[in-house]
Order: C-alpha cells, then sequence, then structure tokens
C-alpha cells in the first residue's frame, strides 16, 4: 500500500525531475561509492519510482540504499527544478519500515533511539545530561529558552559507540544494547565516570555558548533534566509518525512553560524545530535561532569588535545549519567582528558547503561516513588554514575524527568557544566580570 | 546471466564491479530522455581499456549486447537497453585526466571524466574544451565524444567532433584501436576518429581519447536583446552574421520561457516576446569593438532592450538563467517537458518557428521555444502529461512532424542530441535507404555479432 505523500512525490518526481544527474555531482555518498548508480540520489529517484509503482520489491538490500542517503542535502540545492531526494529518502524509509525490510542494524539502532527520545537523551543519559550548566545557575522557565540538545550535552556516548561501530558492527551494536540496558537500570553515571574528556569537548561548546548570550546581555533559562529530546532521529530513520506524535508532545510541553523562543547549539535540532516541527505541529508558533544568529545580532547591533591571536581560521557550514536553518552569514559576521581572524572559504562553501558524513547515517555506515568526513578534511586543510571551524557536535565528531584519519595539521575548533575566548578578554580589559 | 559468464566477469574486474541486485540493476534503467526504460541483466564497472577489451571479448564470444555508459545524461535513450540479456559498461570509475599539455595544445582524459571536471583543470593551465553541454557537471567525457555533444559554444567553436584529435577504442571484437593522433594535423587514411564520434556505442567502447583544446579568452561580453516576436529574434541573428561578427554564442527564449524564469527563479527579465543572450569572446579592446558593432544591429534588427552585463555577477545570474530555463516551464505549467532538437539553416530560421508554433496549435501541445540560434539549432519543449497516453501518442507525432519540417527546410532531424532510440525509426528519412544501407554495412564490418548497443540510431 503506497502512501498518499509517496503518491504525490511520485507525481512530482515524474513532472519536475530531469534525470540530468546534476545532483550527482555533489552527493558525498555516490562521491565515496566509486559513482555507483544505485549509491546517489538519481539512482535513489529511479528506486523509489520502481519502489512506489511495483517494479521493485521492498526488501533489505532496497532499504540500504535509502538509509545511505546522508540527507545533506547537497543535491537539493544543485537541482534547479527544486527535488528533495533526501525529504524522499526520509518517505522511502517510513514506506519500507511500514513493509517491515529495515535491516537489522538499522533496526536495533532506531529502537535504542526510540527508547531515548521517550526518556529524554537518545543516548538515555537524560539524568547527567545537564552537568556541564552545573554552577551557571540558569533558571528552569522562561521565554527564551537555550535548548541544549542530547547530541550536545552526551556526545561523548556518540562518539564511542561511533567509534567502536567503525572498527566492528556487531560491537558496536552490542554496546548500544548494553548501553540500553545500563541506561534502563539507570545505570549510564557508569559510563559518565569513564568518558569525563570525550563529553567534555562538547559541553564546553554549550557553556560557552550560554556564557556568550550572558556577556551580550542575553538571559536564557534552561530545562536542565527536564529537556526533552526534539526527536529528529525519529525522523532521520524514517519513524515518521513517532515523530509527529513525539513533536507534538514537546510542543505542549513547551508551551506548558511558556517558552516562546528556543536557542540551539546544535543545528540539526534547530533544523527539527525550525523545518519539521511546523510541518507536524499545526499550532507551531516558537521562534527558533541558533546562538550564532543570537550572537551576530547583538555585536552588529551594539557595534562591537574583538581580538584574538592571528589565526588563519576555514569555516565549515554544517549541513543542517546552512541548508536546513538557512544560517549561513551569521557565523561569518561574528568572525569579521574579531580581528585576528583570516577567514578563508573552501571550494565547497555557503549553501554548496560539503557534507563530512555525519547528519545521521554515520551509525549506520561509519566507515563509508569516515570516507566522506576525510574528504571534507582534505579540502578545508587545502586553504591553508590553521583551524577549521564548526558549529554543531556531529560535525565536531565527523571533522575530528577525518583530521586524526588523514593526519593533517590542522585543530578543530567551535566558533562559540572561539567567539567566548575573543570577547573574553574584551570584557576583562573593560573591566567587567565574566561569569 | 550464465554462470559461467558471471564467473569470468568478476575474474575480469573483481565481484565488487559486477552488479546484479534487482536494485542496482534497476538504477541503471534510465537515462536523461525518461521516455524510455530497460532493466540491463548486469552492470559491470571496468576500470581500465585492458579490462573493457576483456568485457567486450566475453560479451562477443556469447553474443550479449552490451552498452557502453558515462552519466546517463543523452536524451534519446541511447544508453537504455532493448535487450533483456544486455550487459551496461558503467566507464564512470575510468576517471582519470592523464595529461594536460599546454604547449601541445592537448590533452588526454579516460572516458570517465565528468566534463566539468576536466573544465575545471583546464582553466587551471588557461585553457579550455569548447564543447560545453548542458550536463556538464554530470556527462562525462566518453558520453560526449559518442554522441558528439554540442553546447552553446558550438556555434563558434563547432560541435565535440571538432575537437578531439584521436581515440583509444576497444572494438566490438575485443580488439583495442588506435584513431587519429595526438597532433593537431594528421592526415592518414579514413577518418576513423569521426566516425567513432557519434555512433552511440554502436561500434565500440571509447575508453580513452586525445581532445585539441584552446586557450581561454581574456574576456567574454555578454549582451542582452529582446525583440517583439521571435521571428524578429531569429531574424537579428541572421543579421549578426551578415554583419561579418561571429559571437561566441547566441542563445534564444521565447516569452514562455521568460516567463518561467521570471517566476520560478525570481528574475526581473523584461516582460518581451523574446529574448536573445549573447556573448563574445577576445580580447578587451576586441569585444568593445565587437559590441560597438553589434549593438546597431541588433537596435535596427528591432531590439527594443539592450543591455551589457556590467559585473561578473550580473554575467553569472544571466548564464543560470539560460542554463536553467528549460527546468522551470514544469514548474510553471505542472506538466512535464520533452525537449526536442533539430537544426535549420539560419535563413530558415523564422520559417522554423513560426511553423514549431503552428504544429503546436495543431497537436494541441503547448510549446516553449528553446534555441541554440546562432547555429540554427532549435529545441522545441513539449509540455505533456506522461500519464496521458492519448497526449503521448500526439507528442510522438508532434516530435515526428517536427523532423519532417527541419528535412523539408533544408535541415537535420537532430542537432546535437543524436537518435539513440527515440529517432531511430526516423534515421531513413533523413539519411535515404542507400546511406543508411552503408552505415548498417560499416555496422556489420566491424560488429559481425550486432553486441554493441544494439536497437539503436537504426543501424
Amino acid at each position: 500500500m503506497v502512501s498518499a505523500v509517496t503518491n504525490d512525490l511520485v507525481k512530482q518526481l515524474h513532472i519536475y525531475c530531469e534525470h540530468c544527474g546534476l545532483c550527482q555531482s555533489v552527493c558525498p555518498v555516490l562521491r565515496e561509492s566509486d559513482q555507483v548508480e544505485s549509491a546517489g540520489p538519481r539512482g535513489r529517484k529511479t528506486l523509489f519510482l520502481g519502489l512506489a509503482e511495483g517494479d521493485l520489491k521492498p526488501s533489505h538490500s532496497l532499504a540500504e540504499k535509502f538509509y545511505m542517503c546522508a540527507t545533506c542535502r547537497a543535491c537539493y540545492e544543485k537541482c534547479a527544478a527544486g527535488v528533495d531526494i533526501a525529504e524522499l529518502s526520509i518517505v522511502a524509509r517510513q514506506d519500507l519500515i511500514r513493509a517491515g525490510v529495515v535491516p537489522g542494524f538499522v533496526k536495533k539502532i532506531a529502537s535504542s533511539v526510540m527508547h531515548g527520545v521517550e526518556k529524554g537523551d537518545i543516548f538515555g543519559a537524560s539524568k547527567t545530561k545537564a552537568n556541564w550548566a552545573i554552577g551557571l545557575n540558569l533558571p528552569n522557565k522562561g521565554e527564551t529558552l537555550f535548548f541544549a540538545s542530547c547530541m550536545d550535552s552526551s556526545m561523548g556516548y556518540g562518539e564511542t559507540l561511533f567509534r567502536l561501530l567503525r572498527k566492528s558492527k556487531s560491537i558496536g551494536l552490542g554496546m548500544l544494547s548494553a548501553g540500553s540496558l545500563l541506561q534502563r537500570v539507570g545505570l549510564n553515571q557508569l559510563f559518565e565516570s569513564v568518558l569525563p574528556m570525550r563529553h567534555g569537548f562538547y559541553r564546553s561548546s554549550l557553556l560557552n555558548s550560554v556564557r556568550s548570550l550572558q556577556i551580550l546581555g542575553i538571559d536564557v533559562a534552561y530545562m536542565h533534566n527536564e529537556e526533552p529530546c526534539c526527536g529528529i532521529a525519529l525522523h532521520t530513520y524514517g519513524l515518521i509518525d513517532e515523530f509527529s506524535i513525539h513533536a507534538n508532545k514537546v510542543y505542549e510541553f513547551l508551551k506548558q512553560r511558556g517558552v516562546t523562543r528556543l536557542v540551539t547549539h546544535n543545528p540539526i535540532c534547530g533544523a527539527a524545530f525550525k523545518k519539521f516541527y511546523p510541518r507536524y505541529v499545526p499550532k507551531w508558533d516558537i521562534e527558533v535561532k541558533h546562538v550564532t544568529e543570537m550572537i551576530a545580532e547583538k555585536i552588529v547591533e551594539q557595534d562591537l569588535h574583538f581580538a584574538c591571536r592571528k589565526t588563519r581560521v576555514a569555516y565549515h557550514d554544517p549541513c543542517f545549519l546552512a541548508r536546513y536553518m538557512n544560517v549561513i552569514q551569521e557565523p561569518r559576521i561574528i568572525l569579521s567582528r574579531i580581528d585576528g581572524i583570516e577567514l578563508v572559504e573552501p571550494d565547497h562553501t555557503k549553501l554548496e558547503t560539503w557534507c563530512d558524513g555525519g547528519g545521521g547515517v554515520e551509525m549506520l555506515y561509519p566507515n563509508l561516513c569516515e570516507m566522506i568526513a576525510e574528504t571534507r578534511v582534505r579540502e578545508l586543510a587545502s586553504t591553508g588554514a590553521e583551524k577549521i571551524l564548526s558549529c554543531c557536535p556531529v560535525c565536531a565528531m565527523m571533522i575530528r575524527r577525518g583530521i586524526d584519519a588523514t593526519g593533517m595539521q590542522i585543530e578543530y575548533a567551535d566558533i562559540v568557544d572561539l567567539f567566548y575566548e575573543a570577547a573574553t578578554h574584551r570584557k576583562q580589559t573593560l573591566g567587567i566580570q565574566v561569569h | 546471466m550464465n554462470e559461467e559468464i558471471l564467473k569470468q566477469l568478476r575474474r575480469i574486474v573483481g565481484s565488487e564491479n559486477v552488479l546484479s541486485s534487482r536494485e542496482d540493476l534497476y538504477a541503471y534503467s534510465l537515462d536523461a530522455s525518461r521516455l524510455h526504460k530497460g532493466i540491463p541483466a548486469l552492470v559491470v564497472r571496468p576500470h581500465s581499456s585492458e579490462q573493457v577489451a576483456e568485457v567486450v571479448t566475453l560479451a562477443n564470444r556469447s553474443k550479449t549486447p552490451l552498452i557502453p555508459r558515462g552519466g546517463g545524461t543523452n536524451l534519446v535513450g541511447a544508453v537504455v537497453p532493448v535487450h533483456e540479456e544486455t550487459i551496461v559498461l558503467d566507464l564512470t570509475g575510468m576517471n582519470k585526466i592523464v595529461a594536460i599539455n599546454r604547449t601541445d595544445l592537448t590533452c588526454r582524459v579516460e572516458a570517465g571524466v565528468v566534463h566539468s571536471e576536466l573544465e575545471k583543470e583546464l582553466s587551471k593551465h588557461g585553457l579550455f574544451w569548447p564543447p560545453d553541454p548542458g550536463s556538464s557537471e554530470s556527462c562525462t567525457l566518453g558520453g560526449v565524444l559518442a554522441m558528439n555533444a554540442g553546447g552553446m559554444r558550438a556555434l563558434k567553436y563547432g560541435t565535440a567532433r571538432d575537437w578531439v584529435l584521436g581515440l583509444k577504442v576497444v572494438v566490438p571484437t575485443g580488439k583495442t584501436i588506435k584513431t587519429g593522433s595526438a597532433t593537431l594535423k594528421s592526415n592518414v587514411g579514413y577518418d576513423l576518429t569521426r566516425l567513432m564520434v557519434g555512433s552511440e556505442g554502436t561500434l565500440g567502447v571509447i575508453t580513452e581519447a586525445s581532445l585539441k583544446v584552446c586557450p581561454l579568452p581574456e574576456t567574454v561580453l555578454r549582451i542582452s536583446a529582446y525583440f517583439e516576436s521571435v521571428e524578429a529574434a531569429v531574424l537579428a541573428v541572421g543579421k549578426i552574421f551578415e554583419s561579418g561578427l561571429t559571437p561566441l554564442i547566441v542563445e534564444l527564449m521565447d516569452r514562455n520561457l521568460i516567463r518561467a524564469v521570471n517566476e520560478w527563479l525570481h528574475c526581473s527579465l523584461p516582460d518581451e516576446e523574446a529574448y536573445l543572450l549573447i556573448d563574445i569572446d577576445g580580447t578587451k579592446e576586441g569585444v568593445d569593438s565587437a559590441a560597438e558593432k553589434l549593438e546597431p544591429v541588433l537596435i535596427s534588427s528591432g531590439a527594443r532592450h539592450l543591455h551589457r552585463a556590467t559585473s561578473k555577477e550580473e554575467m553569472d545570474q544571466l548564464y543560470l538563467i539560460r542554463r536553467e530555463s528549460a527546468t522551470a516551464i514544469p514548474r510553471i505549467t505542472g506538466k512535464t517537458f520533452i525537449t526536442h532538437d533539430l537544426c535549420v539553416p539560419l535563413s530558415r530560421l523564422p520559417e522554423a518557428v513560426t511553423r514549431i508554433k503552428e504544429l503546436g496549435e495543431k497537436w494541441s501541445i503547448p510549446v516553449a521555444i528553446l534555441s541554440h540560434a546562432g547555429d540554427g539549432n532549435i529545441h522545441p519543449m513539449l509540455s505533456v502529461d506522461f500519464t496521458d497516453s492519448e497526449q503521448m501518442k500526439r507528442a510522438n507525432r508532434f516530435k515526428e512532424e517536427l523532423g519532417w519540417m527541419a528535412l523539408d527546410l533544408g535541415g537535420t532531424i537532430s542537432g546535437e542530441h543524436g537518435i539513440g532510440i527515440d529517432k531511430a525509426d526516423m534515421m531513413v528519412k533523413e539519411c535515404g535507404e542507400e546511406t543508411l544501407r552503408i552505415m548498417k554495412s560499416i555496422k556489420k564490418v566491424l560488429d559481425p555479432n550486432n553486441i554493441m548497443n544494439p536497437g539503436k540510431m537504426g543501424v
């Protein structure tokens, strides 16, 4: 039984898609798959039509073709006709889940995600995820809510899982099962105690996001351990019905807390709220901002300038920030206000940014995604930059992995960390106490 | 597929390069024609000329149909299988730019190199390869040569055939031959290079090519001119050439396309009946002097608005508008478009555009006119509903009559897209019985078992 959404997409594909292959030219998965047609967006489109029109039967191997899409939307930006293969892949995933043919490893990860989302953290660490905010004394309620996101606050787990999956799918999935079990019996603090450094990198970006906003006079609330998961992973894996139900619950929860504006550091959650929630939550009326938007707006409004040591940086636009949230200029505005920063752009930048392998499929196809990360890191390093900047926890994980794998002499830093360092320097010189 | 053949193919190219799952094969069932569909029995992905030769030898021995395929961007069904047991030879893995020689003005490429990748590399050396198909970012050079593709610059520089010096080809018996030479001149026997270029994969597999390249022009000047009718615009094109000028490109968009790009691409082109986009390349002084000569010609030919692009951004924007204009049509009509291809002598262009519009009315199918007007190449764009079989039949008759109209005007049924499946039945009318018989004889000599892309081109 083909869904109405699928039928509508089929009709659109027949009208708009010219099968011209422009989408193929930018697909990171196709590039790292030696150009095998079925690994790219045009191939996925053909398979989607075949599935919907009955030429192809649902199967595990067919499902893998759709789960391989990184949903980076580079192909959408390239397509003059506006065909969105990322969306098509998500719809196909939903259809294949309904047909009961999802591969075992996808099912296992999706099941863990469902459990995590329900508990408020995709890694199941809802009891420890707010540790980064200890000492900030942020209020639990407020109109402007800082949404920390489990991907930022618990990414240490994600990174460990990715490393294990990359080495061995079975070990990784075993770790996932063990992790789920520990989380269910409340022993996930055990992980916390052995992984402080890995969490630390990601959590410092959260801390510096809030501190930067405070320096600029923006007060935010934070729900601490009560913060729900946005549920984007459900959407990514094709669990659309579950995502829709969850999104409506989250909306009601936020409204009860009087939230009118969400600020995120993680652009993946930001994209969930900005792009997908309005589609599934009819009453959605909450403004969504990325932290770089808030910072850029304030420093322009107050005409602020900062300084740091002379550094040549390449900025990597995260796919979810540039192509889903449409935030492109703001990070560059921030960098332009810091004396000492020399920004160099890679060949693929802004809306045409290249995916680094993150976005949800890194847990399903870790080796493929690592190859994608390596290619991106090579391109960023070819600019001659000393540092790669970005502002997404999954990009941070993938780019750092890419740096390790390629052995490139380049560092990675979050743009918010760099900004906070520069802003702190200025505040200190002005004699203002920094939190 | 015979198990022994499968085993041999896996030995030749490696198991990972023999695709046989239903979904892998299905992904290769279409090309950009979208009107034709055929699922191959196998897809084989060689990574060297030697592997291609072994695969072809095996196919010839077992009389298995074989289709060489690059980016799959042709518009006539040229890489769509018509036999169930067909092997598609996917050459996209052979993507090395072997050499670029600035002094000799040549380069050597493997068949799977993407056109835009070559363009990017050549530009680093101050060079370019003139053929510029619209699918530059997704088509491969093997495909460009096999289909003898053209593009906007064909007006000044000709099509792919004019820019290839020599080829490495695996002929249907599995032997590898060299045609032509890497020199700028070669006058040795029959010109097999020009025979292979445009043969649509029916005579062999092009695995490598030596191409002639030229220095990038110092500058390009872009002029827009708008007219009160398509006929007036194409009459002006004739006047441009009569004045002794040879622009780089002269592109035509009719009102349907102007409106479509204004709406879908949020442009603000003047709401006129026809738009000519003209590029002049050369030295700074040269293009300025040519523009001074061109503009009065356009004005005296009835141009209502005339505008020189003043910045790189504006030039890029105008080029993008032209490139994406066809795509905008379905966004306005809500229907699929089919692009056709015919070419007439420049002097007959006004008559051709009038007759295209009349045919649109006759068959009740909306038609937009996009044209590389400078070389008489017209792409009538028919808006149709793929799901309406009666309308598709009418569209097919429309296509045939477009071809006959072109012949009637002393033109040809294809300027640059080629024949494939789409126009195979129309070949005899253009070529004549005897010419087609000679073509078939050539095919028979080179491919006695008819394994190379059978069912295409009417041969």
